[in-house]
Formats: C-alpha cells, sequence, structure tokens
C-alpha cells in the first residue's frame, strides 16, 4: 500500500516534470477502478468510458493540484465522484432500463419472485433513482469495498454523514423493493415513491 | 382501486450487499481505452498555450470605463438634486457643469438639454477613440 502510494508520487514528480508518457502508469495503474466507478453511475459501458476519460484529463490538468496530502487514489476518486454526479446532473443514467429489469406488474419485485441476477441488476439501476446525496452514499461505499473512511475521504463528507446517508439510503431501498406493485403499474413507478409505502 | 398486500419476502440487507460489491459487478475497460486517453492526454499537452488576457492593454479602458461611470453617476446625482431643489424653490437652475461659452452657445441656439446631448455623444465618441487605439496601437 505504501509502496503504491510511493510509486504514484514518484509518477506524478514525473509529469509535473514534464514526462507527459509517464502519465500512463497512472492510466493503466487506475482505469480499471475509474471505468468501474463510472459504470456504477450510469450502467452504460461506452458512457463510462467516455467519463472516466474525462476524469483522466482533468487529473492530468490538475495534477499539480495534489499536494500528497492525502493517497492519489483519494484524490482522484474525489475528481471522479464530483465529475460523474455533475455529469449526471446535466444527462441522467437512463431510468427506462429500470422497467426493463422489472418483473411484469403481476409479479412482485421481490427476492423470493426474481431470479437473483435479475434481482440485483434492478437493485443496481434503483440506487440510480435514489436522491443524490443517498445515491453517492450508497455507490461510494460499496465501490470502496464497504470502507465508510475511504467512502467519506472520498466524498469529503464526516463519516457520521455518510453512515447517516448510507442508512437512509438502504432504507430507501428496502421500501421500494419491499412494495409490491401496484397492478398494471410499472415496478419502477412504484419503486420511486418509497414513502407511500410506510 | 390498488390493492397493497404485505410483502412476504422483503428485501434483506445481505440481498442489498450481494447486488451492490464490488465483485460481483466489474467491467474490464475496452483495449484501446488507455490508448484513447493517452492520445487525449498528448493532444492537449502539444496543443498551444491558450491565450492569456491582455490585462495591460485593458486596465487604460478599464480606467477609463469607471472614471466615464463616476462622472455619469456624479452628474445624474447632481442633477437630482438640482430638479429638486428647483421644485421646491422657483429659482433659476443652476448649471450643473459649467464650460462656459460652450455652455451659454448651447443654451442661446439649442436649448437647456444640449450640453447633455452633447456629454452623451462625446462619452461613446471616446470610446471607440480609446478602442481603436488600444487595439491598433503597436
Amino acid at each position: 500500500m505504501e509502496r503504491a502510494v510511493n510509486d504514484d508520487r514518484d509518477v506524478v514528480n514525473r509529469v509535473l516534470a514534464g514526462d507527459t508518457d509517464a502519465f500512463a502508469l497512472l492510466v493503466d495503474r487506475w482505469q480499471i477502478p475509474l471505468v468501474n466507478l463510472a459504470w456504477r453511475y450510469c450502467r452504460d459501458r461506452g458512457r463510462a468510458e467516455e467519463m472516466a476519460q474525462e476524469v483522466f484529463l482533468r487529473a492530468w490538468r490538475n495534477l499539480a493540484q495534489w499536494r500528497g496530502e492525502s493517497a492519489f487514489s483519494t484524490w482522484l476518486f474525489a475528481l471522479a465522484a464530483n465529475f460523474y454526479r455533475t455529469e449526471l446532473r446535466r444527462i441522467p443514467a437512463g431510468m427506462k432500463s429500470l422497467d426493463e429489469v422489472s418483473e411484469p406488474p403481476d409479479e412482485r419485485l421481490s427476492a423470493g419472485a426474481l431470479d437473483n441476477a435479475r434481482r440485483d441488476e434492478a437493485i443496481r439501476r434503483a440506487v440510480l433513482a435514489l436522491p443524490e446525496k443517498y445515491r453517492d452514499a450508497v455507490l461510494l461505499f460499496y465501490f470502496h469495498d464497504e470502507d465508510v473512511p475511504a467512502a467519506a475521504r472520498t466524498l469529503r463528507i464526516p463519516e457520521g454523514t455518510l453512515k447517516a446517508r448510507l442508512f437512509r439510503g438502504r432504507e430507501l431501498l428496502r421500501s421500494k423493493f419491499s412494495r409490491p406493485p401496484r397492478a398494471g403499474a410499472p415496478a419502477a413507478v412504484a419503486a420511486q415513491t418509497p414513502k407511500e409505502a410506510r | 382501486m390498488t390493492q397493497h398486500v404485505p410483502n412476504p419476502n422483503p428485501l434483506p440487507d445481505a440481498g442489498i450487499d450481494a447486488a451492490l460489491s464490488v465483485r460481483d459487478d466489474v467491467i474490464l475497460p475496452s483495449s484501446g481505452f488507455a490508448d484513447a486517453v493517452m492520445t487525449a492526454v498528448h493532444r492537449e499537452a502539444t496543443a498551444p498555450a491558450p491565450i492569456a488576457f491582455p490585462w495591460k492593454r485593458a486596465i487604460p479602458g478599464f480606467v477609463a470605463a469607471a472614471g466615464a461611470l463616476t462622472f455619469l453617476i456624479a452628474t445624474l446625482v447632481a442633477l437630482f438634486r438640482f430638479r429638486a431643489a428647483a421644485a421646491t424653490v422657483r429659482a433659476p437652475v443652476p448649471q450643473v457643469i459649467d464650460v462656459g461659452w460652450f455652455t451659454q452657445f448651447a443654451h442661446s441656439h439649442f436649448g437647456p438639454d444640449a450640453l447633455w446631448v452633447a456629454v452623451a455623444l462625446a462619452i461613446p465618441l471616446l470610446c471607440v477613440l480609446l478602442m481603436r487605439k488600444l487595439l491598433f496601437a503597436r
């Protein structure tokens, strides 16, 4: 871990000294996490790669702003999360997909009614329908392998705030998937009004 | 009429964890992704630096504009004060700006508003002249 941090620092120093090709080392090292974080935000492979590429470009432009106080990955993920959030405000992720993966209206969208793969995909897409602050908390918590401090650092919020948002986000998800859809209504519509379920 | 039937199988936390855990939801970037990023980086690295804003040339313009604005505001304030004074006391309205013979000439030949018309015309003219000087001066 420590070695990776030092490696990043060395590479960044080389890039800042004018060695543009050295940036390829950072791209190789961080492309999978950045593309996957983007993928979690939009569930669209092409768009995920475009967004990740833009993050790398922004990282390259603003590399001098990383002062080494935090790990390079923390800085990069914060930059990425901020950009992905802004992009999703500009062009939201396709929410129609939630309809596509939902069960027909007469079946229940629940753990027992769907096979695992379809249920998991429905949950992942449902996360995108959460209010922004809960969505970010949930996405980054799981992206960081359920590491609360890492997710909090990426979002630049206190851990307590992250935990509260995470709790609320999961609660919303549970309520979405615990509520049987109304007859004749698409599951996605039912999923977007969790408060009514109480 | 809608019927809400209690769900016998609410989604457990483990279901959310399983669905959202990193291990089960990973994609790999396409083979050309890193190359595309580096191409974009090299393109940006070799692009000419953006042209800096010409502060040196712009400062006289800003100063002139600020001066003109101050003059205009001061003139308007003075004008309103004199108008207010003239409304209460029937006295001859003194000249806001006394430019001697020009004021008298303008008053006698074109009426009391001629001075303001002249000032209003002179300001844009001065601006145009200043801009030309700043743009074409080498």
